[in-house]
């Protein structure tokens, strides 16, 4: 390998690497054990070897490598409805929604308990999205009510609510800011109308639905009242 | 999948796309954990192992569409799993030119999937008895306690600097030698 950063093989050079070498590897070790993805750097062939034994060194700790229940079912919820949408593309019979329709609707007619992960599946796909209720809330002054170009979008706090208050091809509505899969925080698409989210690559189109990713559930909407030239929104009466 | 048309039947797409969600669903629960872990023991952190396991299952959808026996599908996924870790840790260290082939042998213990996982962890515990003994004790401490280097320091009386340095210089020496972990042809043909 003639790799210039690789140092020639011998004690010496394990003695004495640099600086900014000892750091980092100390900051990759950091972000491991926090259990976050370490951020890309360019590594000599030494320091790629490093981390990629010190990655497996993790397992020392029993248990470590256990996934979490919400993963997998989040996933399990994905894959299912990924395959149902690949089998569907193949039925140019039915349209999708008539097709989902009637196979919810029969599942649902005859209580259809051996449906199992299908009716399941198809229920899911057919949930609107629900008003997000703040219980004893308050009206948060949010935005004018002409402030907003169609296909814009502005993040708004409502107290302890987090959102984004949309104009939909001139129609305004709110959406929660937190994604439905782990809860991070989401923010407008790249070059789309709709939201995404940085932690696992969900998608969100303007009204909430889930479009890609992990997400199980469309955005709960935010519950917005227009009066004298602003908009209002529903919020927790308390802020964070 | 050629059908004819049967507008007569009260619910033909349903019985239609049954049996791929079935069998999609059995090969779900047979496998995902397993890969999980699988990704999870090459890459570290539980970030990067749910992102990984979440694209080899979605890229698996379209091929499990298709009726796939058991094994194939396992096979398939743990094939997949292997070269999207190839590729998380290709863009982990902005490798351009050097073929991650080259360290074949530090990142994966033999080619029987299953059998990974465990072998990767006797082959940590085995690093970590076999290093010099201040080294073994500061990677003890980060790796089975999940200290950070200003934690260890404290308990073995050394400055912060000092244990990022004996951290460094023992990962360094693992990943150069292999025989401190034991490996031997055995250890990595997959016959047993």
């Amino acid at each position: 390998m003639s790799d210039q950063h690789t140092p020639p093989e011998g004690e010496r050079d394990v003695a004495l690497p640099s600086v900014e070498q000892v750091a980092r590897l100390d900051a990759f070790l950091d972000q491991l054990g926090a259990e976050q993805r370490p951020a890309p750097h360019e590594l000599s062939a030494d320091e790629t070897a490093e981390r990629l034994l010190a990655a497996q060194l993790r397992l020392a700790r029993e248990g470590v490598e256990e996934p979490a229940q919400e993963f997998l079912s989040a996933l399990e919820r994905t894959v299912t409805q990924a395959i149902a949408r690949e089998q569907r593309t193949k039925d140019r019979g039915l349209s999708r929604w008539r097709f989902l329709r009637a196979a919810a609707g029969a599942a649902a007619a005859t209580g259809l308990v051996g449906a199992g992960i299908e009716a399941n599946e198809l229920q899911r796909q057919l949930r609107q999205p629900h008003d997000l209720v703040a219980g004893p809330g308050r009206w948060y002054d949010i935005a004018a009510a002409d402030e907003l170009a169609s296909g814009q979008m502005k993040a708004f706090a409502a107290g302890g609510v987090l959102g984004y208050l949309i104009n939909d091809d001139g129609r305004l509505h709110a959406v929660s800011a937190i994604c439905t899969h782990m809860g991070c925080r989401l923010k407008p698409a790249q070059g789309g109308p709709g939201l995404r989210c940085l932690c696992h690559g969900s998608q969100f189109s303007p009204d909430g639905r889930v479009l890609a990713g992990l997400a199980p559930d469309p955005l709960p909407r935010i519950t917005l009242r227009i009066e004298g030239g602003r908009v209002y929104a529903r919020g927790t009466a308390e802020d964070i | 999948m050629t059908r004819e048309t049967q507008q007569s039947r009260p619910d033909p797409a349903h019985t239609r796309a049954a049996p791929a969600a079935a069998a999609l669903g059995s090969a779900f629960q047979e496998n995902a954990a397993a890969i999980y872990r699988f990704i999870y023991a090459k890459v570290g952190n539980r970030a990067a192992a749910e992102d990984l396991t979440g694209d080899v299952f979605l890229k698996a959808t379209r091929w499990l569409a298709e009726d796939r026996s058991a094994d194939s599908i396992r096979s398939w996924l743990y094939t997949t799993a292997r070269s999207a870790i190839a590729d998380y840790w290709h863009d982990q260290s902005r490798l351009p030119s050097i073929p991650l082939e080259d360290f074949d042998a530090v990142l994966f213990c033999g080619t029987d999937g299953p059998e990974e996982v465990r072998r990767t962890r006797e082959r940590a515990l085995r690093i970590l008895a076999a290093l010099p003994e201040r080294e073994g004790e500061v990677l003890r401490l980060r790796f089975l306690h999940g200290y950070t280097a200003a934690e260890i320091g404290r308990v073995l009386g050394l400055t912060p600097g000092n244990v990022r340095i004996l951290q460094m210089r023992a990962l360094r020496r693992a990943a150069r030698e292999p025989g401190l972990a034991g490996d031997n042809g055995a250890e990595r043909s997959d016959d047993g």
